[in-house]
């Protein structure tokens, strides 16, 4: 798999990461674009992780509040289209208003 | 006493057709063979034993009953809501049949919640029917007969089920009758006839001419005395149903109508045609009798002892009298379950019969009796109108909540339709977005290349005018020093000239010492010519060709003019033409710098002589007195 295609797949939820994160580590040439892609797809991976939780949570607590709440779910799909997005035109902008946190975090991609 | 015998006559009667029976297109046996057959639908196996239902309903409640239920397992079995719905209204119509008003309302209630839940048409036509009854029951005159027109229009439409569209319009006509709205009443009772006739069924034709003849008679008592014309017409109409009830009657049908129509028959003579024919009057009442005997309805049978004590009483012929009651206090025992208004009634009769035989303690013991038929009567009728009441209440309460589920499913449907728009608006912006997203990093990514691109030849441009710069400098330091060079070489060159000018002067003077000393030597020769003539004469000849051939000043001019050519011709300009040679020769010693004396003695000429020539040379030159002609001449270039 190119480097493209890794980072497309880093975004096609956490078991996509793991895939591209497996086939990551077995390249002996590491590209800067599928690490910065690797990064950007754990993070969302891990903030649609906490915001479903959090969402379930609160739907628990106000239950009126659940069908509007679970539009929130959408927001990590989008992010990761954008992600999706920047991969296929081979460009590392993080993704929009969280993408910057995750930038120089998870240092154990190499 | 007639009166109170004619009110129990009324009361009766009017409870009676009110309460009709219905009967099916199809008789029993024809229907029993349909259903025996293997290859039928649920539905319609349902269906003909919902119309066996109602074939029996008013004979034999039990098999009525029976008969609904099954049609009511199967469509459960078979999980056809609308069919469920049909089976439910068989039902209410048999509980209708056996007074059981709250089994009747319940199956009633439930038939039209079945049908509206499964939208089919000929559900909630049944279903609507039986809500009309319920209604009617109730009290509720316009849901009665809207609920009623409703079914009717559906069954009309579709020409199915004769009997209920006969039995209904009947029904309507009757509840009509009741309100006293004969134009109605005449529209529904005419329509029940011409479906009756429709259907081809001789027991609804049958039905229906007894409903025709029935509006006929209350037609004819509005006036009084009764119009004798509709009365003989009501009259044709009930032989011709007796006649198609005699004939079914032979083919082995026994039909619960018949009875009826005796019975309103015989009212019709009790009534109008007892003064006139007493006999036909008499004969008819055998023959109810008997077929009510034979009917063995004790409705039907009290009122047709109701009509005999009529009869004995217009007679007053008080021992029949007595043996009637008897008969009809007989039936009231055997059938406990019967209204105790006619117990009431009984008792009043009864009463009425004492008082014209003057027996006082029968009398007291009948008004006894009497009193508490109605205590028990009045209860009765209180708990049936509490019932009733409680039960409007209850429908129009349930109708409410029904309107208000209805209300909030279309409120919910609409929040429905609501989320579901906006979700496919949302999921469009998203697109949207997204794709604009994707193309402006493309155009992005194209700038920034276009914008890398021009940057590259900026830089490209600006490497190139400095190398361009660096060579026009150097370029521009090679010119100035072969400027420089030239300048050199220029100076050089001019050095030479001198140089050879001042070589060229020498070489003159010396040329000019030569001559002079030559000149010497041909004086001195001269001087000796007397001596040796001949030789020195030769010898001077030579010299002086050679001094001629010697043109020395030429020689300078044009060593001159090779040198200096601007010199001469700028000196013959300043005297425009007009100077000599010899005159030239003075301006080149000059120029060579040799003073005036230098020059006489030089040209071998006086010193005086050598002035004026200058003199006449500064005239030629139109020059002032005061500028010295030497420092003119040197000026000169």
């Amino acid at each position: 798999m190119n480097k493209k295609t890794l980072s497309i797949i880093s975004y096609i939820t956490i078991i996509g990461w793991v895939i591209a994160y497996v086939n990551y580590n077995k390249l002996t040439v590491k590209d800067s674009l599928t690490r910065f892609h690797l990064k950007q797809g754990l993070g969302i991976a891990i903030l649609g992780i906490i915001i479903s939780v959090a969402l379930t949570i609160i739907a628990a607590v106000v239950p009126t509040l659940a069908s509007i709440l679970s539009l929130v779910n959408l927001v990590v799909l989008v992010l990761w289209i954008m992600g999706i997005i920047n991969a296929n035109n081979e460009q590392e902008i993080p993704v929009p208003v969280v993408g910057k946190l995750f930038t120089d975090k998870f240092d154990f991609i190499k | 006493m007639t009166k109170s015998l004619q009110n129990i006559f009324y009361i009766i009667l009017f409870s009676f057709f009110v309460t009709n029976i219905s009967h099916a297109q199809k008789s029993k046996q024809e229907l029993l063979k349909l259903i025996e057959q293997a290859a039928l639908s649920p539905e319609a196996k349902g269906d003909y034993l919902c119309q066996l239902s109602s074939c029996y309903k008013k004979t034999d409640t039990i098999k009525a009953y029976h008969y609904a239920n099954q049609a009511l397992i199967l469509a459960r079995k078979e999980n056809d809501i609308k069919s469920q719905a049909i089976a439910y209204e068989a039902l209410s119509d048999v509980a209708r049949f056996l007074d059981n008003v709250s089994l009747q309302i319940k199956y009633a209630d439930s038939s039209y919640t079945l049908a509206t839940a499964s939208k089919d048409p000929k559900a909630i036509a049944y279903a609507n029917y039986a809500i009309a009854y319920k209604n009617e029951f109730i009290g509720n005159k316009e849901k009665y007969i809207e609920y009623m027109l409703k079914s009717l229009a559906y069954f009309e439409k579709n020409k199915i089920r004769y009997d209920k569209l006969v039995n209904g319009y009947e029904n309507l006509g009757a509840y009509y009758i009741d309100h006293n709205d004969l134009v109605f009443s005449k529209k529904y009772n005419k329509k029940a006839l011409d479906l009756a006739y429709e259907s081809k069924n001789q027991v609804n034709i049958a039905n229906g001419l007894t409903s025709w003849a029935l509006f006929l008679v209350r037609d004819a008592e509005q006036k009084t005395p009764a119009d004798p014309d509709l009365l003989k017409t009501a009259e044709k109409n009930y032989l011709k149903a007796i006649a198609i009830f005699e004939n079914e009657k032979r083919k082995g049908n026994i039909i619960g109508s018949y009875g009826r129509t005796c019975l309103n028959l015989t009212s019709l003579y009790l009534y109008h045609f007892f003064e006139t024919e007493p006999e036909k009057t008499l004969a008819h009442l055998k023959k109810t009798e008997a077929v009510c005997l034979e009917l063995n309805e004790p409705m039907q049978l009290m009122v047709m002892y109701g009509q005999q004590a009529q009869f004995y009483t217009n007679l007053n012929d008080i021992p029949n009298i007595e043996k009637v009651l008897k008969k009809v206090s007989d039936i009231i025992e055997t059938h406990p379950k019967i209204n105790p208004r006619y117990f009431a009634l009984l008792y009043k009769n009864y009463m009425d019969l004492a008082e014209i035989k003057n027996d006082f303690a029968s009398y007291k013991k009948y008004f006894n009796l009497y009193d508490k038929a109605v205590a028990v009567m009045m209860e009765k009728e209180n708990r049936a109108r509490d019932y009733n009441a409680s039960v409007r209440f209850e429908t129009e309460k349930k109708s409410q909540q029904i309107q208000l589920l209805t209300d909030n499913i279309e409120s919910r449907k609409k929040i429905n339709y609501l989320y579901t728009a906006l979700v496919v608006l949302v999921f469009f912006m998203l697109l949207f977005m997204l794709r604009s997203y994707h193309f402006r990093q493309r155009s992005y990514i194209k700038t920034n290349l276009l914008l890398q691109k021009a940057n590259e030849e900026a830089t490209l441009l600006s490497k190139i005018k400095e190398e361009e710069a660096m060579i026009a400098l150097l370029e521009s330091e090679l010119t100035e020093k072969e400027l420089q060079i030239a300048i050199q070489e220029k100076k050089l060159n001019e050095q030479e000239k001198i140089k050879l000018q001042q070589e060229l002067m020498t070489n003159n003077l010396q040329l000019e010492k030569k001559n002079e000393i030559l000149k010497d030597i041909q004086n001195k020769l001269s001087t000796m010519k007397s001596e040796k003539s001949s030789d020195i004469k030769t010898i001077s000849k030579t010299i002086d060709k050679s001094m001629e051939v010697d043109d020395e000043f030429e020689l300078l001019k044009t060593s001159l003019a090779n040198t200096n050519p601007v010199f001469f011709s700028t000196l013959q300009e300043k005297a425009s033409g007009t100077l000599t040679k010899l005159d030239f020769k003075y301006c080149g010693y000059i120029k060579l710098g040799m003073s005036t004396k230098e020059i006489a003695n030089h040209m071998n000429i006086e010193t005086q002589s050598m002035r004026m020539a200058r003199y006449r040379i500064k005239q030629k030159l139109n020059l002032d007195r005061e500028t010295d002609l030497d420092t003119y001449i040197t000026s000169v270039q």
